[in-house]
């Protein structure tokens, strides 16, 4: 099988004596897939040695590339962006394909645009969308140059219960063509959307599969009424 | 391309706009603004804006890079060429301001042109002028590349008005210094090694801060910083030590009309007027037999004439194409010689001015322009008392003194010496 991230082994911290990352190892092929961990698992500092961003101390990172050539490999949504408001959402979009080192960006723009549901407001300011909105533009500006490989940073995170609804429709539909690696800390995301999981913790990955394949066991006490996920999460965190 | 308006749109370079055409039309319109007559002047005149309007530039391209930076840097997270976000905004910057330069030299130019300037128009300042706006944005742009913090801002443009401030003595005042100097008349120009430190400087830092692949893909920050550290050395170095001006001859020529006119060939098409100037304000003399020189030299007013001179014009090109002011000119002209006295720092023996200013008074009382208070009127009522040989023999007594550049004036009446 053709894997679009393979991370073999790698190694990172920001301090020599506390490694963030520590023989991380996983494949990830085509679809959507879910990265769940604690705040401070080192979810953030993946996606940057995934962007290129950041250099593992030791391991080796593979990101398959993009349709186009000469442009980045990696589609990026940040959890959140603070881009200046009085830019069209089109205005955006094609602002980050040059960026990106794109020659034309007018029809990458317009389809990019479209498929995230924003045809009727490309030409509305960021300032006046709402949040569901603005981040459905963002999801845009890292889809326009049809990437291979979509990293998103909490997308759901300060959604309503509709629009979070409406945007795990829209991942898994952009997951049909592309890898979709998506870090969260709401795992009914995960259990709702379908596809992968891979939990992260102390610097290595400690489940990836299914949710289906959560295997629980006998429940235990103070977990009453978590899903099967949310339970085998806190059983791998809490070890 | 869509990016560049994206950015230019919301430059805060636009800021500039009001205060650069604001300070250019007040430089323009100051009193005794004389610059419309020349074209070497009229250009480096379409430059005194730049004393402020540089510095402007620099401080807003170096606020909206880093405001381009900050604003966009969660989205460029592993984008690879991200110098480009930085590299943009002074661009927009720079485009502004040239934009509003290209206005102003362009008002400059009709008006030069309609006031019948004299002169070439030199190009080597406008590039200046054009390459410094650039430059200061480009300057802009390198220390926003820098820094996250938008104080950068206006501790640049204090910082690049205080090298302007201190032009005159400091280490970079070649360097800062922009569009300067006449040809056409005084004689000066910029010097040629101040043009090329000039171009070279600002041309250095627009390399250094354009979206190049010049040099490598990799740590073109790094460039960047070791051509900024040139431009700082090159500057400090050999900044202060090229004069920012030099002496020029302008091309010299005579033409014989009703007297001999000599002086800069961009003047000579005027010369057949200012020769009927002085020889309509001769005429007196020459009726009454006094040798009037028959060669006049044009200087710039201030100048001083050469020692092989004898009668010398001073005037300005804003007199030239004034049929009154030239008259004023004329006489002046004609009663001072080739002003000697303006060769040395002595003062002139009190006979000398009373002589000059005698020879003044008679004439404008023959030429019906009689202004009494601007002559010794004792003195030329003194003259005109005296019989008419005498008054021709005393007149052409000091004319001749005048024009041999005598230290004494001999003089009729009461004020004798």
């Amino acid at each position: 099988m053709t894997h679009s991230i393979s991370v073999e082994d790698v190694r990172y911290g920001y301090d020599r004596n506390r490694p963030v990352l520590n023989g991380l190892s996983f494949a990830l092929p085509g679809g959507l897939h879910f990265l769940l961990g604690v705040n401070g698992a080192g979810k953030t500092t993946l996606f940057r040695l995934l962007l290129g961003a950041l250099q593992p101390a030791a391991g080796r990172i593979s990101v398959q590339r993009s349709a186009e050539s000469g442009v980045d490999a990696v589609g990026y949504l940040p959890q959140a962006f603070d881009f200046p408001g009085h830019v069209t959402v089109r205005q955006f979009v094609r602002y980050v394909g040059w960026l990106r080192g794109m020659r034309k960006t007018d029809a990458a723009a317009t389809r990019a645009i479209g498929l995230v549901g924003l045809a009727e407001r490309a030409d509305v300011p960021l300032k006046k969308l709402s949040g569901g909105m603005l981040r459905r533009a963002g999801i845009a500006q890292a889809i326009v140059h049809e990437p291979a490989v979509l990293l998103l940073d909490e997308p759901t995170s300060g959604l309503d219960p509709a629009q979070r609804v409406d945007l795990r429709a829209l991942l898994t539909g952009l997951a049909e063509s592309m890898c979709v690696l998506v870090s969260t800390h709401l795992m009914e995301d995960a259990q709702y959307a379908g596809g992968d999981v891979l939990i992260l913790h102390d610097g290595a990955i400690r489940f990836q599969g299914a949710t289906t394949e959560v295997e629980i066991g006998d429940q235990d006490s103070g977990t009453t009424g978590l899903s099967p996920l949310e339970q085998y999460f806190l059983r791998i965190t809490r070890a | 391309m869509l990016s560049w308006t994206v950015v230019l749109r919301r430059s805060a370079g636009w800021l500039a706009l009001p205060l650069s055409l604001g300070l250019a039309i007040f430089a323009l319109t100051v009193p005794e603004a004389n610059w419309r007559f020349e074209w070497g002047r009229s250009m480096s005149a379409a430059g005194l804006y730049l004393f402020i309007a540089s510095p402007l530039y620099a401080g807003l391209a170096s606020f909206d890079t880093v405001f381009w930076r900050n604003r966009t840097a969660q989205v460029a997270e592993g984008i690879r060429d991200r110098d480009l976000i930085a590299r943009l905004p002074w661009l927009c910057t720079a485009a502004i301001g040239l934009a509003v330069h290209a206005v102003v030299l362009l008002a400059i130019a009709v008006t030069a042109a309609v006031s019948g300037a004299v002169g070439a128009v030199h190009v080597e300042i406008i590039v200046v002028q054009l390459l410094s706006i650039a430059g200061f944005a480009a300057l802009g742009g390198l220390v926003g590349l820098y820094t996250r913090s938008y104080l950068a801002a206006p501790v640049l443009a204090l910082v690049c008005v205080g090298l302007n401030v201190l032009a005159p003595t400091g280490p970079f005042r070649s360097l800062v210094t922009v569009g300067t100097g006449t040809k056409d008349l005084i004689e000066l120009r910029p010097h040629p090694t101040q043009i090329a430190l000039q171009v070279g400087v600002f041309t250095v830092l627009l390399v250094a801060a354009l979206p190049v692949r010049l040099f490598t893909r990799r740590a073109r920050t790094s460039v960047s910083a070791v051509l900024l550290a040139a431009v700082l050395v090159t500057g400090g170095v050999f900044g202060g030590s090229a004069q920012p001006l030099e002496f020029d001859q302008a091309e010299q020529v005579c033409r014989q009309h009703e007297v001999a006119v000599c002086g800069p060939a961009a003047l000579s098409d005027r010369f057949a007027a200012i020769g009927g100037a002085l020889a309509d304000v001769a005429a007196p003399l020459v009726a009454i037999g006094i040798p009037v020189e028959r060669r006049f030299v044009v200087l710039t007013d201030g100048g001083i004439a050469p020692p092989d001179v004898r009668a010398a014009l001073f005037i300005g090109t804003e007199a030239v194409r004034d049929p009154e002011r030239l008259a004023v000119a004329a006489r002046r002209g004609v009663t001072s010689g080739a002003h000697c006295d303006s060769r040395s720092t002595a003062m002139p023996h009190d006979s000398v001015v009373l002589g000059r200013a005698m020879l003044d008074g008679w004439l404008q009382r023959r030429l019906g322009l009689d202004q009494p208070g601007t002559y010794p009127t004792d003195l030329v009522d003194a003259l005109e008392a005296l019989p008419a040989p005498d008054v021709a023999h005393v007149l052409g007594a000091v004319y001749a003194a005048v024009v041999d550049c005598a230290e004494k004036v001999p003089l009729p009446g009461p004020g004798a010496s």
